[in-house]
């Protein structure tokens, strides 16, 4: 469904006059002084990633990615370092902050590399003291022994994590949304709240998809990324 | 009025849904998307169009079967590689703003829609794509299959204007189902056929192979976005 098209069969056959006013609130729109913010959507269809959005970020190890020669296949992301592994980043240009929201489509294929996505300050979701000093987080977990969780960090505080109902290895397709709120953050898998944790980071962030090895090579598809700040 | 939504992702599809490969491209900026497409730099040449509504455009060399073509590979200087197929040929949607150049020098065949490989004259294995010719006054729908045969629909709209190509704006709209391809122009659906389907899958491509020594060919691409239905 495009974007003009689904817009018409929602009511009345009336379309919006722009993207923008299509996920854009009539509040933000019109109190008197513009409220909303920064938007990006990453479709991940080329022959290559667009190198001039996302950095291949070294925490431990380089990410190899490639676009995929198949249907819905979108970007593949090998990542072969320990540790922090490896990610896609925005190289710290921090656009987004609490409150935001992320929608991605991905999936983890071996359950002994984890995949995190989401927002993160540094980059590469880190604990506490880790890559980059305080870090601040809102990710999914995706893989290893706690398969799937939400985990939330702010300005060094602990690894939080969040257990969801999918406790088991999971290599299939997920449409995941992160609503990062003032005092919370919640995890939506398929449109289920699966998670919600009363921690929110509250310093800038980028959006991160950083995969590690923790017993094999991570691997992670992706083939959507919308972030936006609410 | 037509519902606001919070992203983009949920004007094109509910949270419960797991979206396909979708992208959309605005032709928008100083130079193509170089991450994203590709081009034959044999004889053609590429350029934003410094004019309104002019998008991109493809000129092709004056000689007689010199190419402009673009499509999600990396550029080469011969040849129909294959494509990153991220489209499904058993269920996807593609449509277009287009706009022939004048100066035509006599359109052999032009590829608007999916096909497996980057190629302008609408010819190979595994195609899907409206095709505008001298050889045809009225536009054309052409699948290809996987032994490269070949089935033409005709729309019953003509392309022909003034000497030679039509060169008024018009929005196109190729859809592949598995029993099925069709094509609709300016809203409206034209025609359509059920033999010589591609198989596997596919990828946006616009390419025009000229003709006549009379010149070059030129087309100006505004707008795409495809999506898989299936």
């Amino acid at each position: 469904m495009s974007v003009n098209s689904q817009v018409a069969r929602n009511q009345s056959g009336q379309t919006f006059n722009s993207v923008f006013e299509s996920t854009n609130s009539l509040a933000t729109l019109f109190s008197g002084r513009y409220q909303g913010g920064q938007r990006m959507v990453e479709w991940f269809t080329g022959h290559s990633l667009n190198t001039d959005r996302w950095t291949l970020q070294n925490n431990t190890a380089l990410p190899t990615v490639s676009m995929q020669n198949g249907i819905d296949g979108g970007l593949f992301m090998t990542n072969t370092g320990t540790g922090y592994g490896g990610s896609l980043s925005f190289n710290n240009k921090r656009q987004y902050g609490n409150p935001c929201s992320c929608i991605i489509v991905l999936k983890n294929t071996t359950t002994d590399g984890i995949t995190y996505a989401g927002f993160d300050r540094n980059g590469a979701p880190s604990t506490a003291g880790g890559l980059g000093g305080s870090n601040s987080t809102a990710v999914i977990e995706m893989g290893g022994a706690v398969n799937m969780s939400l985990v939330v960090t702010n300005a060094g505080s602990g690894w939080d994590r969040t257990a969801t109902s999918i406790a088991t290895a999971n290599t299939d397709w997920h449409c995941v949304k992160i609503d990062v709120k003032t005092s919370s953050t919640n995890l939506s898998i398929e449109g289920v709240l699966e998670a919600t944790r009363a921690l929110a980071p509250s310093t800038t962030m980028q959006p991160c998809i950083q995969g590690r090895n923790a017993g094999s090579n991570a691997t992670t598809y992706v083939r959507y990324f919308e972030a936006w700040n609410t | 009025m037509p519902q606001r939504k919070d992203s983009l992702y949920e004007q094109l599809n509910p949270l419960t849904t797991i979206a396909g490969q979708h992208f959309v491209e605005y032709f928008s900026g100083d130079t193509l998307d170089n991450f994203r497409w590709g081009k034959d730099t044999n004889d053609g040449t590429y350029a934003m169009s410094d004019s309104v509504d002019g998008g991109v455009v493809l000129t092709t060399g004056s000689g007689i079967y010199a190419s402009a073509c673009i499509g999600l590979v990396a550029d080469t200087t011969s040849g129909s590689p294959t494509m990153i197929n991220c489209f499904d040929s058993q269920g996807a949607v593609i449509q277009f703003i287009e706009q022939w150049g004048t100066g035509a020098g006599g359109i052999n065949a032009s590829t608007h829609g999916f096909h497996s490989e980057r190629r302008g004259d609408n010819a190979g294995n595994n195609g899907c794509a409206l095709n505008t010719s001298l050889w045809s006054t009225n536009y054309r729908l052409r699948t290809c299959n996987s032994s490269g045969s070949q089935t033409d629909s005709d729309s019953g709209i003509s392309a022909v204007g003034g000497s030679g190509i039509a060169t008024n704006k018009n929005f196109f709209r190729v859809e592949i189902q598995p029993t099925f391809a069709s094509l609709g122009i300016n809203g409206v659906l034209t025609n359509s056929h059920t033999t010589n389907l591609p198989s596997g899958g596919l990828a946006p491509c616009f390419g025009i192979q000229n003709h006549s020594n009379n010149g070059a060919s030129i087309l100006h691409v505004i707008y795409c976005e495809a999506w898989n239905t299936a």
